[in-house]
């Protein structure tokens, strides 16, 4: 499976969050590349307060930051909580039922 | 002056004091608006400092919760009539920043009495408000990951910085009891009124990730401000003031580092202090921007106290009390114990305070030179802004 992310046509860096221009050469022109979203999990933290009431009915929530290998830092919901930092991880898009869509990590399967 | 400064040597602050420092109490939750807070504020520079509304020649407005108003708001709000005008939207760093562009204006004869205030209201709604619309980056990448405004990154941070240097919530512990025991010697403080010992912060209430209850700030209403002046100005207003030794400030510094272990001020700390002709010894009292005790530390390693990832043993082996002999530490308990508002003016009033010998019960002794240090601004999963000021009190 793979990650769709914001690419700069001119100088190719991946990028997230999305921008308008390009973090490194300030180009305009963007396009959207599917990349790997395998990554090494950097930080874990469990929220047990959340300011959305869908989301405190779940908690606690898992949240984790990800170094994916194509450049950015994201933020991801863990589901698989048997996994410590520094492993590595899988990055995709879960659609949501609201139809936006959430980056989950999972333990990589080798 | 010479034109230009040394290469990498700012400017200093000469000529320039700082006057009047003011705080509108703060409260918990308020009918009030931003600028009913900001407003009074104003009032109370005028007066401590004896000066009439028509001498204020500039204003610096900072605040998370006067939209869709700004500063050229006010200035018809409150009836002024200024020639300088700054709006610092910088969060925890708009205090420092604030004071380093009215000490300029003030310099070079763009302003003579600049009113520097932050403010903010607080009701159930304006942190939810805030946190679910706070930036782009957050809107996309951080808030819908579980909805838990700042405490979301910052436990990450939080979690990151323990398992690289091994600090335990205890150490963290050593930040917050210090800061609540200044906090019970200061009357303002919204937690002032309860004690904490290591105890009481380790059983507390799991918030997210390594933050419990009392590594969280509680966002308040309530406004705090300075006024900006020449000292001739200072002088014959018969006032006590305070001098700028320094001050700089760094954006997204080491945007490469995936995670947020250290802010921009290593960057520039030994220039800051060059320019102060002070090392971190001479520092008297210090106030770091505490909205997570893990910033606190990374303070006090970027800004030379102690090497980097050893904030730990530092705090461990360095009394942080008001009155401890050690490094007197956000000695009126910092945003932790006295509450959040008005984007990080709280350090610097406090160092205000303490420098012109204007502070109550947690006075501390002897305090000459203050470090305030300031940070905030996550846009998306790191503070953007590292910022500080050394200022030294004048004693007549």
């Amino acid at each position: 499976m793979s990650l769709f992310l914001q690419q700069c046509t001119v100088c190719e860096t991946v990028q997230y969050p999305t921008r308008d221009v390009c973090v490194n050469c300030l180009a305009g022109e963007l396009t959207v590349q599917s990349q790997s979203g395998t990554g090494e999990l950097l930080s874990i933290s469990a929220l047990h307060h959340s300011l959305d009431h869908a989301m405190a009915q779940q908690l606690p929530w898992v949240l984790a930051s990800v170094k994916l290998d194509c450049g950015p830092v994201v933020l991801a919901h863990l589901t698989d909580t048997a996994i410590t930092a520094g492993s590595k991880v899988e990055v995709t898009a879960q659609e949501q039922a609201n139809g936006s869509s959430l980056l989950q990590a999972r333990p990589l399967s080798v | 002056m010479s034109p230009r400064a040394e290469s990498n040597q700012p400017l200093p602050y000469t000529g320039v004091a700082v006057i009047a420092p003011v705080t509108v109490d703060y409260v918990r939750h308020s009918e009030k608006t931003a600028a009913w807070f900001i407003g009074q504020a104003l009032a109370a520079l005028l007066q401590q400092s004896g000066l009439s509304k028509s001498d204020v020649d500039g204003l610096s407005v900072s605040s998370f919760t006067l939209a869709p108003d700004s500063a050229v708001s006010m200035v018809e709000h409150f009836g002024l009539q200024p020639r300088w005008l700054e709006q610092v939207s910088l969060g925890g760093a708009s205090g420092v920043v604030a004071l380093r562009r009215a000490a300029r204006a003030v310099q070079c004869g763009d302003a003579e009495v600049v009113a520097c205030i932050g403010g903010d209201t607080a009701n159930l709604q304006s942190f939810n408000d805030t946190v679910a619309n706070f930036s782009r980056f957050s809107n996309e990448a951080v808030f819908p990951y579980g909805a838990a405004g700042p405490n979301g990154p910052f436990s990450l941070i939080t979690q990151r910085y323990m398992d690289t240097h091994g600090t335990s919530r205890e150490d963290f512990g050593q930040i917050c009891v210090a800061q609540r025991y200044n906090a019970n010697h200061y009357p303002g403080a919204l937690l002032g009124h309860k004690t904490l010992d290591m105890a009481g912060y380790l059983s507390a209430r799991q918030v997210a990730g390594p933050l419990h209850l009392f590594d969280c700030v509680m966002p308040c209403a309530g406004a705090d401000g300075y006024i900006v002046t020449t000292i001739e100005r200072a002088k014959s207003l018969r006032v006590p003031y305070v001098e700028i030794l320094a001050a700089d400030e760094r954006y997204n510094a080491f945007a490469e580092d995936p995670v947020q272990l250290r802010g921009g001020w290593q960057l520039f700390r030994d220039t800051l202090y060059s320019s102060a002709g002070v090392g971190p010894a001479d520092i008297d009292c210090l106030q770091t921007y505490d909205d997570y005790p893990v910033i606190s530390m990374l303070q006090l390693e970027g800004l030379g106290f102690c090497e980097p990832g050893q904030a730990a043993a530092f705090v461990n082996n360095t009394p942080l009390t008001f009155d401890g002999g050690g490094l007197p530490h956000n000695t009126n308990g910092g945003q932790l114990s006295v509450g959040q508002a008005g984007c990080g003016f709280l350090g610097v009033v406090e160092t205000l305070r303490q420098l012109m010998g204007l502070s109550g019960d947690n006075q501390v002794s002897d305090a000459n030179v203050g470090l305030v240090s300031g940070y905030g601004m996550v846009n998306y999963d790191r503070g953007l802004c590292s910022v500080a000021a050394i200022l030294q009190g004048v004693r007549s």
